[in-house]
């Protein structure tokens, strides 16, 4: 076999934050007076939006994605516990996931609770088959997130987001 | 990396998974190690695929593909089951960062390919005893 880079995924992983935040940094150094205050008012008193670099939106995006599927996984968790041992992986995972992407979101979308609450269905064969459909439309969501991102590493980190997901998805229902 | 120098690093990373799958299927037994040699000739028949894929989409840009090289080096003896399954791990694992390093260095219909192909091999790690990873195709 070729020799592989020698790259960890702690290093890809602090480069693609890197990268996004700097994205986000010479995306403002570039358009100058764009770089405003969130609380900051216009002339009419009406406040602005923050600019944000495009890969900033499809980290928050990505976070939304997988806190969604975090609070299924945990609802679903407390509600049947003899599917704990199964939903245990799952989540551990989505905690790395969103470790990895902590650094990349600005602190108020990272502290926006997830808007809509998870209803457990009763039937624990039919919760867990939620999780797999959850889990699989998530998994989606990211590939397209991967698309999108501008960083080349960012786009990397969503993709092996996306495998893990496909890995874990081995040993749930089939949607 | 370029995006065509990525493709041609994903072909060459192509090249030395079939024929180090070549050489496991050859050392395994259809009648002895039935799931195994179904799980080799199923891994490498997709990675055959994918070869030809990637050799078509560098023909396409104007470009010769990389050759593949007269022999590669084994990651173990590959003589017992267990060295072959290891073995097979060693490849997914390998290619599985070369794609993610092809999804790094591409964008639009390679990227999507490249993230397909990431796919195929992290959950193809699970069926040579892999256990899954926290993020496939990061580190080498």
């Amino acid at each position: 076999m070729p020799d592989q880079p020698a790259v960890t995924r702690r290093t890809v992983v602090s480069g693609a934050v890197i990268t996004v935040l700097a994205t986000g940094l010479t995306s403002g150094l570039a358009t100058g007076c764009d770089v405003r205050n969130p609380l900051s008012k216009s002339g009419d008193g009406v406040p602005e939006p923050a600019a944000v670099s495009p890969d900033v939106t499809v980290a928050i995006q990505a976070v939304g994605v997988i806190r969604a599927a975090q609070l299924a996984a945990t609802t679903t968790s407390q509600r049947h516990p003899a599917l704990r041992p199964r939903l245990t992986a799952l989540l551990d995972m989505h905690k790395a996931h969103l470790d990895a992407l902590a650094d990349a979101v600005p602190d108020a979308s990272r502290a926006t609770p997830t808007a809509t609450p998870f209803v457990v269905p009763a039937d624990p064969k039919v919760a867990l088959h939620t999780i797999a459909v959850l889990e699989t439309g998530g998994r989606s969501t990211i590939i397209g997130l991967a698309l999108r991102a501008q960083s080349g590493a960012f786009a990397r980190l969503l993709a092996g987001i996306t495998a893990a997901t496909s890995q874990r998805l081995v040993g749930l229902p089939k949607p | 990396m370029t995006p065509l120098e990525a493709l041609q690093a994903t072909l060459a990373g192509e090249h030395a998974a079939v024929y180090v799958y070549g050489v496991l299927g050859a050392q395994s037994s259809a009648s002895e190690q039935p799931t195994l040699f179904a799980n080799l000739q199923t891994a490498y028949q997709l990675h055959r695929k994918r070869r030809d894929q990637l050799t078509v989409m560098i023909e396409h840009r104007g470009i010769d593909p990389v050759p593949s090289a007269v022999s590669y080096a084994l990651p173990n003896a590959a003589a017992t089951s267990a060295e072959l399954t290891d073995a097979a791990l060693q490849v997914e694992s390998r290619i599985s960062a070369t794609y993610g390093q092809l999804v790094g260095s591409s964008s639009g219909s390679d990227r999507r390919w490249g993230i397909a192909a990431l796919d195929d091999c992290a959950v193809r790690q699970l069926a040579f005893r892999g256990t899954p990873e926290m993020f496939p195709g990061m580190e080498s």
